[in-house]
């Protein structure tokens, strides 16, 4: 039997003791944890909509081929005395997966880009060398698809944060860099192009340094164009605009009608990794318990002259219009999100989570 | 065993598993299945790296969807928009309920989750059904699987006609469920494969249908021929058929009232294969000399079949009529009425009333050509249905009409006859070899006339002799092969006899009388029973590995006649 990791931790010489609190009790699926730090975002459209919003036209048909879901499962593990601290170690599971529809609308998954890691978050009071050879000692013993992947976290970067969210801050992180680094191997592969799109699971709200960590070339970036984000959820309490004609998202978007979408948006200091975002109707007001039920967000990254000059109104109408038409079917009652949820990323997230390991499966491995 | 293309895999889940028995799979989306296809499925095996095979029958095939429920399909129509299309499809799948047949290894253990599922090819087919290496195969039709295969069906002749098990059932609705044509598919069969071992008697009993099964159809198409030839038999009419028509003073050409076209009639008075029979009052007095039994004057009491006779009295007027002196039908119907005048000497435990009555009914009864003397004249060709079977040899086929007579004359003759074979095999005649008659297969189609289920009063005299047929008969080589509409109206007991059943097109009504029905078939084969198509029938036959197998049987060779 494969040593636990909490034994070879023990043998590092940290003094760990089980976290009574082995939780369970995450959010699986978190999205748009940046946005909230947006003080205000700006009109990012050309030619500028007049009215704030926009019908878009239901074509029924969408060049959306590939669907993206990255998630994770993280734990507090364990509590370690180190070197006077008192230190939680965070561990979890990282994933992404890649599921295609074919012509007829029917969904298989790709194989190969379907990838789940276990993750270990130690805090930076541990060296980067003491983490490598910790990691090795405990994947030693590990069948290869359990091997586990050791990141620090910075215990001591935000007094005001619980050590064990900064741990768990840093699996999450992981978890994008493996959904950022299978969004370049389907460029790489010349998988993605305007007839074949990808729809992610959530923003493309990357920092910039992961967004340069693709290295992709001049040729490969334009084809993020054909990558976009949809969010199911957004904080209504975002502000948009300045003086007197500010106003909050949430205000902005519970007028909309079905099918409509608000103008482009960005954040004011989008410079370096230029994307906005809008919003769209996805279902029928008469059917929805709130205004802001059935409303999604969707985000693409800007190239070339979007840039500066804003996304184009053509191309915000023309993916908006694909994504109405991702409306149908629905996961209505199997997800309490169905209303902002599109089916093939429902089918993604399901598929990523039951390739997970069970959690008594995920806990005999730490202890 | 090399590996055939993969159809699916084996599904075990926490709440359907698979057990010994039974087992699902889901299936790849373009695969078309339907039940009663036959599977192999890959299992363990006790030999090492070599997989054996489990093979199973599908009996019920659903479609599954992740939808938690309908209003979630009406929610993904835009809330009822019936114009509104999807370019997703809800991920589903069809799943597959089967039954286990067999291992090649006979291994019983449970089938693995994941296990891969392949087509079964028509050897193992037949392997896992339990139709190769029978001793005496007798064809029973052909299967047809999804995958275009046809694999040619057989039952084990010991098993359909003694001595092993004996007896066959055959039900299905008028017109739709060619009840007739699998049993004359099934006769010729026989005749085929058994000519040296088995002989056959025939009632016709409604038109001209069965009057002439020795003349070939001319319309028989290359691929009806071809139908005959996958069932390893002849595409041929019986052979050998001797026809026995009511008798009748009237048509002076033919004396008969048969249905049958008189120049068919007369072609077979040409051929010596046609005569007429009659009843002479011989026929009701005891047995033979020195083998004397009741069973003359029983027989009389078949006349009554239809008759509601809570209190056996015209049974008791017939045990009491003693021995019959009369030597013809006048003098018989004199004594009766003799019985009915006043101031009877001896025992009087028949009222006058009673009398009365019997002598009413004999003598309405009785007032039918079929009750007459032996002619002189030879051109009448009447002849003693006793003679007939005297004279039956195995290969030979014996067609006796009665479709133009009133129920109660088909219940005398069909009853006469059944009596008599049986007397015959119990060696109550002196003059009939029993063993010289070979097997003899008596095919009686609306049986729910002769053996009906009981209403709770005492069995009629016919129903009793049809269960002592069904009961000893297999041993004794008298087979029975019955047809009706509806396997509820029959005795169960004459059911419960029958080792080999067949079921023809029913109707729903049907399913929930029949227990059969109702115990025996899964959901999916009630559908099936109800929309058969002709040429179709589900058959349950001692051997095979499975209750019901879905076989298909050629059009009939012989010429079938219309009205």
């Amino acid at each position: 039997m494969s040593k636990r990791v909490i034994k070879v931790l023990q043998e590092s010489g940290i003094d760990c003791l089980p976290n009574e609190r082995f939780s369970l009790d995450v959010d699986m699926f978190p999205q748009n944890g940046d946005e909230a730090s947006f003080p205000a975002a700006t009109l990012f459209e050309k030619p500028k909509l007049i009215d704030g919003s926009h019908l878009i036209e239901d074509y029924g048909s969408s060049f959306f081929r590939f669907f993206l879901d990255g998630a994770q499962r993280s734990y507090r593990v364990i509590e370690a005395s180190i070197k006077g601290h008192y230190l939680p170690f965070c561990a979890g599971q990282v994933g992404v997966a890649v599921l295609e529809r074919d012509d007829k609308g029917r969904f298989s998954t790709i194989g190969h880009l379907t990838i789940i890691r276990n993750v270990l978050a130690v805090p930076n009071l541990i060296t980067e060398d003491s983490a490598r050879d910790i990691g090795n000692r405990i994947n030693s013993g590990l069948d290869e698809k359990h091997h586990f992947t050791i990141v620090r976290y910075d215990y001591s970067s935000k007094e005001d944060k619980d050590p064990g969210d900064l741990g768990r801050a840093m699996i999450i992180d992981e978890m994008q860099r493996q959904e950022l680094h299978t969004i370049r191997e389907m460029i790489r592969q010349n998988m993605i192009h305007d007839r074949a799109m990808l729809a992610k699971d959530g923003g493309l709200q990357y920092r910039h340094d992961k967004i340069k960590d693709l290295n992709l070339s001049k040729d490969d970036i334009v084809q993020l164009r054909n990558v976009i984000g949809i969010a199911k959820t957004f904080k209504p309490s975002l502000t948009l605009g300045k003086g007197r004609k500010r106003q909050s998202l949430g205000n902005l978007t519970k007028g909309l009608r079905w099918k409509e979408r608000t103008t482009v948006i960005r954040p004011p200091d989008n410079k370096a990794t230029a994307y906005g975002w809008w919003y769209l109707r996805l279902r029928p007001t008469d059917w929805m318990y709130s205004p802001l039920q059935g409303i999604v967000k969707i985000e693409v990254f800007a190239t070339g002259n979007e840039i500066e000059d804003g996304i184009s109104q053509e191309r915000a109408d023309t993916i908006s219009s694909y994504v109405l038409a991702e409306r149908n079917v629905t996961p209505y009652k199997a997800d309490a999100r169905w209303a902002t949820h599109i089916y093939p990323i429902f089918l993604t997230e399901t598929y990523l989570r039951s390739s997970f390991l069970s959690h008594t499966r995920f806990k005999s491995l730490i202890f | 065993m090399a590996k055939n293309e993969c159809i699916g895999k084996v599904t075990a889940t926490e709440n359907k598993p698979t057990t010994c028995t039974t087992v699902q799979f889901w299936l790849h989306h373009d695969v078309i299945v339907r039940p009663f296809d036959i599977v192999r499925i890959e299992h363990i095996s006790a030999r090492g790296n070599t997989p054996s095979y489990s093979f199973a029958l599908v009996k019920e095939l659903s479609y599954i969807t992740d939808s938690a429920g309908h209003l979630a399909n009406y929610v993904s129509s835009d809330f009822g928009d019936v114009e509104a299309q999807e370019i997703n499809k809800r991920l589903g799948t069809t799943v597959a309920e089967a039954e286990i047949l067999g291992n090649s290894e006979n291994i019983e253990m449970p089938l693995r989750d994941g296990a891969r599922v392949e087509w079964a090819g028509a050897d193992e087919i037949r392997k896992a059904l339990g139709v190769d290496n029978l001793k005496k195969p007798i064809p029973a039709g052909y299967m047809e699987t999804s995958r275009g295969d046809e694999i040619s069906l057989d039952f084990e002749a010991r098993y359909l006609v003694g001595p092993e098990a004996g007896h066959l059932n055959i039900s299905g609705i008028s017109g739709l469920a060619s009840k007739t044509s699998y049993s004359m598919f099934l006769l010729n069969a026989l005749q085929q494969r058994m000519k040296d071992e088995v002989s056959i008697i025939l009632f016709n009993v409604k038109g001209p249908d069965l009057l002439a099964v020795d003349r070939p159809n001319s319309k028989l198409t290359d691929h009806q021929k071809e139908e005959w030839r996958k069932c390893g038999l002849k595409p041929q009419p019986l052979e050998k058929v001797t026809y026995f028509y009511p008798y009748s003073k009237y048509h002076t050409d033919i004396f008969t009232d048969s249905q049958s076209p008189s120049e068919i009639i007369k072609e077979q008075i040409e051929a010596g294969s046609a005569f007429n029979y009659y009843y002479d009052v011989e026929t009701f007095k005891g047995g033979e000399e020195g083998n004397e039994t009741d069973v003359g004057r029983d027989k009389l009491s078949l006349l009554f079949s239809d008759i509601d006779d809570p209190q056996s009295t015209m049974e008791s007027c017939i045990h009491a009529l003693g021995e019959i002196d009369a030597d013809n039908w006048e003098n018989l119907r004199k004594e009766i009425e003799a019985k009915t005048e006043k101031g009877q000497t001896g025992k009087k435990d028949i009222s006058i009333q009673s009398w009365r009555k019997f002598n009413r009914l004999i003598r309405t009864r009785t007032d039918h050509s079929l009750f007459t003397e032996e002619r002189v004249q030879k051109d009448h060709r009447q002849k003693l249905l006793v003679d007939g079977i005297k004279t039956l040899r195995p290969g030979h086929v014996l067609v006796i009409d009665i479709a133009p007579l009133p129920d109660y004359l088909q219940c005398l003759v069909f009853g006469d006859v059944i009596r008599t074979v049986f007397d015959a095999k119990l060696n109550l005649y002196s003059d009939i070899d029993r063993n010289a008659l070979g097997t003899t297969v008596i095919f009686a189609d609306e049986l729910n006339k002769y053996a009906p289920s009981s209403s709770g009063g005492r069995d009629r005299t016919l129903t009793r002799w049809l269960l002592e047929v069904t009961e000893r008969g297999r041993s004794l080589g008298v087979i029975l092969f019955g047809a009706e509409q509806f396997r509820s109206d029959i005795h169960p007991r004459v059911l419960g006899n029958c080792a080999t059943n067949i079921y023809g097109r029913t109707n729903p009504v049907e399913l929930s009388k029949a227990p059969d029905y109702r115990h025996l078939f899964s959901q999916s084969n009630k559908a099936s029973v109800t929309r058969m198509r002709q040429g179709e029938m589900l058959l349950q036959h001692s051997v095979f590995h499975t209750s019901l197998i879905k076989a298909r049987f050629p059009f009939p060779a012989y010429q079938q006649l219309t009205r």
